[in-house]
């Protein structure tokens, strides 16, 4: 679900019974068990709806901008997820009828979302058996090359909704302040799966990022993605005792990428993956810059109450291996 | 002067210098030399780095910076050198030094302290080059000064050997060597003292903006020749 700034709704994701590598995971319960939510064949097939329509923006315009978002993904080297466009329908998105459809729908009830996606889930295997995304059609749209003043950009949020759509949940690597009468603004975000959108006008969110990367990837590994790249895991305490929901970024300082997780058990457990060799600044920061409920279900407590710290030592990465060995430790605020 | 034009202008130098007094240097006694020392190799910087976030307009916004440093350390040396002429030898080296790697993080947007981050590299540089004897001003002189150049692969091993980053170090610069005994008719000519002063430029290796950089390097050692 992409929100317009300042929005208050929520996405949530349910806790991986394990902490997920390098990136928040879609994960459901299926058959009685934690399942990571993702597609079990490739291509995903997909449609687009030409029922609905947004003023300013035509079905081919819609269908070639959400097209160009799917390659994105698509090409993504390390990773094996493909897409395949089945053609038009007059179904709605939504609707579930065993089409992964987008289009748009009139939602003014949802007044602060821009997009959101829904799944359909096989409930024995845990496997994703459709997607809609739906495109709020009560905003501005635009799918022009540098965007259009006060008209949200096409590409950019089905960016964000496609990694939904495959199994990704929300990045926090981004920074946020608060607006006066409620919500956030978005200072900034290396992450296409930050959940505050930018602002209208803008296609400064149509590129995908290292963290971006290195979550496709990790959902669907391919090529040399086990050995190319590496991981970081450790532990995150605070006056001794292990801590959920600390938001641990691992800076590559040869190319000044930057990819993201969570410690995500009660042990204060955390694992990065998906790591360019070499040395990386570790930085522990609380989850601040978004609601919480973007993020981890609502019965979950999250602990924001420290300092943002960063680890004394370099964490050495080499391809194909995990540096298990980092606790960070952080302090009250 | 960038740091390679000036290394380049002090290895011409040191060339030159060195072609015209070979003629009129004095030879050490023995043709094959093998010593071995302590040296002490400078710090270098290997940039500065900013963990940027994208803003809406495109352009960035810091979430904090970076600077990292491989530290002065020192080491040990070993040579082996081979007399060509009466003014010049080859010769080559390995050494061994275990610097370290510091990262100082700073301008963190969210106004956390500064913090310093580090590791150990065990460093290794081999290769080979080539000395030349300058001219004494007498020819029963224990001092020899000479001016030398070299050529090295490096190779860097980060903290617990996971990561291997190999590189280029060149170096150039000058000294002298003391003659403490010298034997003409024993089996092992000379003895002696070797101190030296170096320029070195290093390629690759962990450089994470890219460039060369340039450290001194000092070093004394023993040596014998046979």
């Amino acid at each position: 679900m992409r929100r317009a700034a300042a929005v208050l709704l929520s996405m949530c994701v349910a806790w991986p019974a394990q902490p997920a590598f390098a990136y928040l995971k879609l994960s459901t319960r299926a058959n009685g068990r934690q399942v990571t939510l993702k597609w079990a064949q490739t291509p995903v097939r997909y449609v687009v709806s030409s029922r609905d329509a947004a003023a300013g923006v035509t079905v081919d315009e819609f269908q070639a901008a959400v097209g160009r978002a799917f390659a994105q993904w698509q090409a993504v080297p390390t990773s094996s997820i493909a897409y395949q466009f089945g053609g038009l329908t007059a179904a709605l998105p939504g609707q579930d009828d065993g089409l992964s459809t987008l289009g748009f729908r009139n939602r003014a009830d949802m007044d602060r979302v821009l997009a959101s996606t829904s799944f359909l889930v096989d409930v024995v295997t845990g496997s994703l058996v459709e997607s809609d995304i739906v495109f709020n059609s009560s905003f501005d749209w635009s799918t022009a090359p540098a965007g259009q003043l006060g008209r949200f950009d096409v590409e950019s949020i089905a960016l964000h909704e496609i990694g939904h759509l495959s199994g990704l949940g929300h990045s926090a690597l981004g920074e946020t302040e608060l607006r006066e009468g409620g919500g956030r603004r978005v200072l900034g975000a290396e992450t296409v799966m930050f959940p505050i959108a930018f602002g209208s006008g803008t296609v400064a969110g149509r590129t995908l990022k290292a963290d971006d990367i290195a979550g496709i990837s990790d959902l669907y590994p391919d090529g040399g993605f086990s050995t190319s790249t590496g991981s970081v895991s450790g532990t995150v305490t605070k006056d001794g005792q292990p801590i959920f929901g600390a938001h641990i970024v691992a800076f590559d300082l040869a190319h000044g990428s930057m990819v993201a997780g969570f410690s995500l058990n009660a042990q204060g457990q955390f694992s990065i993956n998906g790591l360019s060799p070499g040395p990386h600044v570790i930085r522990v920061e609380p989850l601040d810059d978004a609601e919480v409920d973007s993020f981890f279900d609502t019965s979950l407590t999250v602990d924001l109450d420290f300092k943002v710290a960063f680890l004394d030592r370099l964490v050495i990465v080499a391809g194909g291996g995990d540096r298990g060995d980092v606790a960070a430790t952080v302090s009250r605020k | 002067m960038t740091h390679g034009s000036l290394a380049m202008a002090i290895l011409l130098t040191a060339l030159h210098v060195a072609t015209a007094s070979a003629q009129s240097s004095v030879a050490v006694p023995g043709r094959l030399e093998l010593g071995g020392g302590i040296l002490w190799l400078g710090g270098q910087s290997l940039g500065t780095r900013d963990a940027d976030l994208t803003t809406g307009t495109g352009s960035t916004l810091r979430l904090f910076s970076s600077t990292s440093d491989l530290l002065a350390a020192a080491g040990v040396e070993g040579r082996v050198a081979v007399k060509l002429t009466r003014a010049l030898e080859a010769h080559a080296s390995i050494s061994y030094a275990k610097p370290q790697l510091r990262t100082r993080v700073s301008n963190d947007t969210e106004n956390s302290a500064g913090a310093t981050a580090s590791e150990s590299i065990q460093q290794y540089i081999v290769g080979g080059g080539a000395l030349w004897y300058l001219p004494s001003n007498s020819s029963s002189s224990r001092l020899r000064p000479f001016v030398a150049v070299g050529a090295a692969y490096l190779r860097q091993l980060h903290e617990g050997a996971t990561l291997v980053s190999t590189g280029q170090s060149y170096d150039v610069g000058g000294g002298v060597k003391l003659l403490t005994a010298s034997r003409t008719r024993k089996r092992m000519k000379t003895v002696g003292v070797r101190l030296d002063a170096r320029v070195v430029v290093r390629t690759k290796g962990i450089a994470f903006d890219g460039r060369r950089s340039v450290a001194p390097a000092a070093a004394a050692s023993l040596f014998v020749r046979f």
